[in-house]
């Protein structure tokens, strides 16, 4: 049994950690930005982003064993983070829109669902490596008080 | 080839099999009192212990301490590092470094494990204990882990690069052609390229021939001063690791490793290029991984480590050697395969690989990646001829 798609109104925002000093996002939320040693503020949002890549599971742990085959993607979203979400017909460099979603054997999980501009994304230049590695922080020095 | 800075005096390992019916601390003693014995030392001599705290010795939580204690045993080193399969590994670097400073002479690093007994682990992957501070965000997604995460890498590299099911297979080839010529190996039928293409998807792309094995197993490696030369012992004369990431949300990339930092250094430090490398031994969790750390060691350019395997290279007779033992595809795979790399480089490097030997390597490279978030710790082990 494959996972049905929920419709795209119906994602829920997610919360992720924000620190304002340096722009980094966080998935997984915590209250300390590390690099820069500041504390950061909870926001929530239905999130954008790109399927970095897919997988079709077809041998799972006891909890989801009744759903396989089931799609996972690992998306890199617009601010920065990285998820791990359901999803169904999308594939790898999709642009896709994340949020949260009831989805049956799993619970309420992070859902990708195809972004309504995706045709017009795959006309664009393919993204390159992800960019948490490569924007600096405003200012390295003043985070450290 | 620059001189030693460290020597590999014994080698050995216990108990590989599918159901050993033994317990991993008697496995791990049996390991170490064959690795001693095997440099002609006794338990006297050493004055270290490295056992990973993924030994499932039980309950592990000490477990270098728990083997001293078995073996009766007082020890002047203790080490218990946890970087998933590379820990043995990134152990050897550790022991290299406490001898060169004189905190002790002797250091065995130890693995064991009885996993495939306990039935612990399934293709369908475990999830991380509930009391990690990520698991609730790595988890609702319903991947395996770890096999989710190299499939996910995988797929990337085919997307990138043009990798094709058949190059994954090649790697599993390669691996079970060697196994063919080693007696120790868990499965020694070689594998055609029809019973790979039938293997069933266990997370797309990687079929169950893509995975390693579950097996039982422990593994020893005596570690020793790059004085203490022996007319059988390994000179280590290059090595280097790094750590990155711990879970795959954080990965900066999926298809580039910081091998390609480690591999470099290593050889750099050992005084060699990559063509004076006679033999790798390259983790093989799943067949993605060796074809990224060919590339990212620098073997082939970015991208090309498929038609590098397919090519045959890696096979016997081919330029580069590769799993000698039949890697963790065929050899044996009881979790922290890190230290059948080195047992196995060992081996080769004294001509003592019997049927698989391969004429003269010369320079071997161990390389593992380990951690389960596609190599969040790497770590590069170059070694000499004899003496």
């Amino acid at each position: 049994m494959s996972t049905t798609a929920p419709p795209l109104h119906d994602l829920e925002p997610i919360e992720v950690a924000h620190c304002e000093h340096c722009a980094r996002s966080y998935w997984y939320p915590r209250r300390l930005c590390g690099p820069c040693n500041r504390t950061t503020v909870p926001r929530r949002a239905v999130l954008d982003g790109i399927v970095y890549s897919l997988t079709e599971v077809h041998r799972a742990n006891v909890a989801q064993r009744e759903a396989v085959p089931y799609l996972v993607a690992l998306v890199r979203c617009d601010i920065g983070v990285s998820i791990l979400t359901g999803c169904a017909d999308v594939s790898i460099d999709d642009r896709v829109r994340v949020g949260l979603a009831p989805i049956p054997l799993f619970g309420i999980i992070p859902y990708s669902l195809k972004h309504p501009n995706n045709l017009e994304h795959r006309n664009e230049t393919r993204p390159s490596e992800f960019p948490r590695d490569v924007a600096p922080p405003r200012d390295d020095k003043e985070g450290i008080e | 080839m620059n001189g030693p800075l460290a020597q590999i005096t014994g080698v050995a390992e216990s108990g590989v099999s599918f159901e050993s019916g033994r317990s991993a601390i008697e496995l791990a003693a049996q390991a170490a009192l064959d690795a001693v014995a095997d440099a002609g030392r006794t338990l006297d001599d050493i004055d270290g212990l490295a056992v990973s705290k993924g030994a499932d010795l039980a309950p592990a939580d000490q477990p270098s301490l728990e083997l001293a204690d078995y073996l009766g045993m007082t020890i002047r080193y203790s080490d218990t590092t946890l970087a998933g399969g590379a820990s043995p590994l990134v152990q050897i670097c550790h022991a290299i470094d406490a001898i060169a400073l004189g905190r002790c002479r002797r250091v065995l690093v130890v693995y064991s494990s009885v996993q495939a007994s306990r039935k612990e682990r399934s293709l369908g992957g475990h999830r991380r204990a509930d009391t990690h501070h990520i698991a609730p965000f790595e988890r609702p997604s319903g991947l395996p882990f770890p096999i989710g995460v190299n499939a996910l890498a995988a797929a990337r590299h085919m997307w990138e690069y043009g990798t094709t099911l058949e190059q994954l297979a090649a790697v599993a080839i390669s691996d079970r052609t060697w196994a063919t010529r080693n007696p120790g190996a868990l499965v020694r039928t070689p594998l055609s390229p029809d019973e790979a293409a039938a293997s069933p998807v266990i997370s797309s792309p990687l079929r169950k021939i893509d995975c390693c094995l579950i097996s039982d197993g422990a593994g020893a490696v005596l570690v020793e001063a790059a004085e203490s030369t022996t007319a059988r012992s390994v000179g280590i004369a290059g090595f280097s690791d790094c750590h990155r990431q711990y879970s795959v949300l954080s990965a900066p990339s999926l298809t580039t490793t910081n091998a390609a930092r480690t591999g470099p250094e290593a050889m750099g430090m050992a005084g060699v290029t990559i063509n004076d490398i006679g033999l790798v031994q390259l983790y093989d969790a799943f067949t993605i991984l060796p074809i990224v750390l060919l590339e990212d060691l620098g073997f082939c350019e970015k991208g090309r480590g498929g038609p590098f395997v397919q090519d045959g290279h890696t096979l016997p007779g081919g330029r580069l050697p590769m799993n000698t033992q039949g890697g963790g595809l065929a050899h044996a795979h009881p979790g922290f395969y890190g230290i059948f790399l080195a047992i196995e480089a060992v081996r080769q490097l004294r001509g003592e690989a019997g049927e698989r030997q391969v004429p003269d390597p010369r320079v071997g490279l161990c390389h593992a990646a380990g951690g389960g978030a596609f190599g969040g710790s790497q770590v590069s082990i170059v070694m000499g001829g004899p003496g």
